[in-house]
């Protein structure tokens, strides 16, 4: 029996030489976190992370290094132009018999013809292959250009205009592929120079700005578009690009003939900044229609305001001053203009609370040292001799004030009588009190506020 | 049977082998020890494993004057420790019942407790308090080198204990009255 002894003995006895078999796969655990950890520790004895890294990097340069050597007329390129001339009649002449399998064809090779992340990649592929600018973009790069249903079915048009510009027969192209190749190669020596150009529509405007470009020019084949300091291959002869954020971008267009021959065309594109509202209410806490609420303006980078006060009223003014004539709630909305015109809104819900009817009370007070005055008090200005409410429309009052310890110390039904810190003719000791308010207002709402308040002692 | 010091020697040099006798001769006796910091045996072997992996990477900070058992155990309550303010959830377990002084039960020790029973008292224990009474009861750390390492106030400590000795006690009597019960019916029947 373990009698007279304390628990601690009892527990450390009890639990000295405690062993219990881990289960047979822990120590499969603790090799494989080990392991895992040597991987990821650089050392210059085994395979970790940095090796593995050093040996994809190097694999990597190699590979595109090999790639960047490859003579241009690699073999996908007369295969992929082949491709697109047969896609171009398909769009163009749907009255055509030709169509269907050819359209066959077409949507094989898109795979997903509603997909603008797939046509554009797909778009990027025929595009770029055959080109003497080799470098790859990113596919996320297209990611912010919108594709048009207009814009591809004119794409299809334009491209047949195109070929038969270079003297080429689209009948032909569908006849045989072999025929095409060497024709399209033939013909291309007789190309003129290219003449690259496009509009922007429009050229400057507030943030997003989506802005349409359309590719104006001739004689080209490849395109390749720089905005900013991205790169990318838009599909269609029209296209949409959203600019996010302000600046002055350098869009520009660069195209080449079959032979090579190089055109560019630069344009920019501003996107003025914007303007953000902001705003800020005082008081948070008002009655109305007494109180002036003041609005201050935290807006940055705009000129023109107009502020919505949520109760039909308007203003233009910086910072106005409101008056409110009925009970909310409000919703207040603020619109502002950068010089530029750009426009930003900001609207608050329940901006301030806001009532007819109101009660408050203060969280000190200094009693008068010269004896009770029976709770009754002036409103003069700077009186604080007495604990009571400031209110409004408040028809039925019931106050009571506790001490730390819980006893009831006072009580009033009346507004006019509040707690002047004496207790039976000797003052309480300046301490904190504890006070609760029961009652209702005029329009029938029941209150209960309650709270603390610290009685403090004039220094005679 | 290889002395500590060879197998030491041999896991500094990353010896997978010698690496598996150290942790086959001492997984048990700290499992036992990580168990008793811990709700299950799950959580229990968690430890145990982050705690080994520990030992084995700073095997060569072992300077080899103490006691490599000590050094080892101390990494284990360590890891305890870590695993505990991870999964911190109530700092300061405040029972309201342990707010008022309940009248003085006689010490449960009229009934003889087996380990396990006295095991699962200690896993259900809140977190906080199963820490500190391993540590203090069990493990022997002072007051104030609880306070250092669970990074509490000395009084907190000393507070979080005396109620933990409280709940224990409670629980204990609990049991001893369910089995002081079973009994009459065991006599009964």
């Amino acid at each position: 029996m373990k009698k007279n002894k304390n628990i601690e003995d009892w527990f450390r006895t009890e639990f000295e030489g405690y062993r219990v078999t881990p289960s047979k796969s822990l120590w499969g655990r603790v090799l494989r976190k080990m392991r895992w950890i040597e991987f990821l520790q650089f050392s210059p004895t085994h395979l970790n992370i940095y090796y593995l890294a050093a040996i994809l990097m190097v694999s990597a340069g190699i590979y595109f290094g090999v790639r960047m050597r490859l003579p241009d007329n690699n073999p996908r390129s007369p295969k992929t132009f082949l491709e697109q001339g047969k896609t171009s009649p398909v769009k163009s002449s749907e009255k055509n018999n030709i169509i269907l399998p050819a359209k066959n064809s077409y949507e094989k090779q898109t795979e997903k013809p509603d997909s603008v992340g797939d046509t554009h990649k797909k778009g990027k592929e025929n595009t770029i292959s055959g080109g003497n600018r080799p470098e790859e973009k990113n596919p996320s790069d297209t990611g912010q250009a919108v594709k048009e249903t207009e814009a591809n079915q004119h794409a299809g048009d334009h491209n047949l205009a195109n070929e038969s510009q270079s003297g080429r027969k689209i009948t032909e192209t569908i006849g045989s592929d072999t025929k095409t190749t060497e024709l399209s190669r033939e013909t291309s020596s007789d190309e003129v120079r290219p003449h690259v150009a496009f509009r922007a529509v429009p050229e400057k405007g507030c943030p997003p700005l989506q802005v349409r470009f359309i590719n104006q020019s001739e004689n080209c084949e490849r395109y390749i578009w720089t905005i900013g300091n991205k790169q990318m291959v838009f599909q269609n002869e029209k296209t949409n690009y959203i600019f996010e954020k302000p600046g002055i971008y350098i869009v520009s267009l660069a195209g080449a003939n079959r032979q090579g021959q190089k055109d560019i065309f630069t344009d920019t594109i501003t996107v003025f900044e914007a303007p953000k509202a902001e705003f800020e209410i005082y008081p948070r806490h008002a009655t109305v229609p007494e109180t002036e609420i003041t609005f201050y303006n935290n807006s940055e980078n705009a000129t023109r305001y107009l502020w919505d006060f949520g109760d039909g009223h308007f203003s233009e003014e910086a910072e106005p001053v409101h008056h409110y004539s009925s009970e909310g709630p409000f919703s207040i909305v603020l619109k502002v203009w950068s010089p530029q015109g750009c426009m930003d809104t900001i609207m608050v819900k329940n901006a301030f609370e806001n009532s007819m009817y109101f009660i408050r009370f203060p969280n000190a007070f200094i009693p008068n040292p010269n004896g009770p005055c029976d709770g009754y008090f002036t409103e003069a200005p700077g009186a604080n001799e007495v604990f009571h409410p400031v209110w409004k429309g408040v028809s039925e009052y019931h106050l009571q004030i506790y001490n730390r310890r819980g006893e009831l110390i006072f009580t009033s039904n009346e507004l006019q009588r509040g707690w002047d810190g004496y207790i039976l003719d000797k003052m309480a000791k300046a301490d904190v009190y504890i006070w609760k308010a029961k009652g209702t207002f005029s329009n029938g709402k029941p209150f209960v506020r309650f709270g603390n308040v610290t009685l403090i002692k004039k220094k005679n | 049977m290889q002395s500590d010091e060879d197998i030491i020697r041999r896991c500094i040099k990353k010896d997978r082998k010698a690496q598996k006798i150290l942790y086959e001769r001492y997984a048990d006796i700290f499992l036992g020890i990580c168990n008793r910091y811990t709700a299950n045996i799950a959580e229990a072997e968690d430890i145990l494993q982050e705690g080994f992996v520990k030992v084995f990477f700073h095997l060569q900070e072992f300077s080899g004057t103490g006691s490599f058992f000590n050094w080892m155990r101390r990494i284990m309550i360590n890891t305890a420790i870590t695993y505990y303010h991870k999964n911190l959830k109530y700092r300061y377990y405040d029972e309201i019942e342990s707010m008022y002084d309940s009248p003085h039960t006689d010490a449960p020790d009229k009934y003889d407790f087996t380990r396990e029973e006295l095991l699962m008292v200690i896993q259900s224990l809140p977190s906080g308090y199963r820490m500190i009474f391993n540590l203090y009861a069990i493990e022997g750390y002072k007051h104030k080198e609880i306070a250092e390492m669970l990074e509490i106030d000395v009084n907190t400590s000393k507070s979080q204990y005396s109620r933990a000795k409280k709940m224990i006690r409670r629980k204990l009597d609990a049991m001893s009255r369910i089995a002081i019960r079973d009994n009459k019916k065991d006599e009964e029947e």
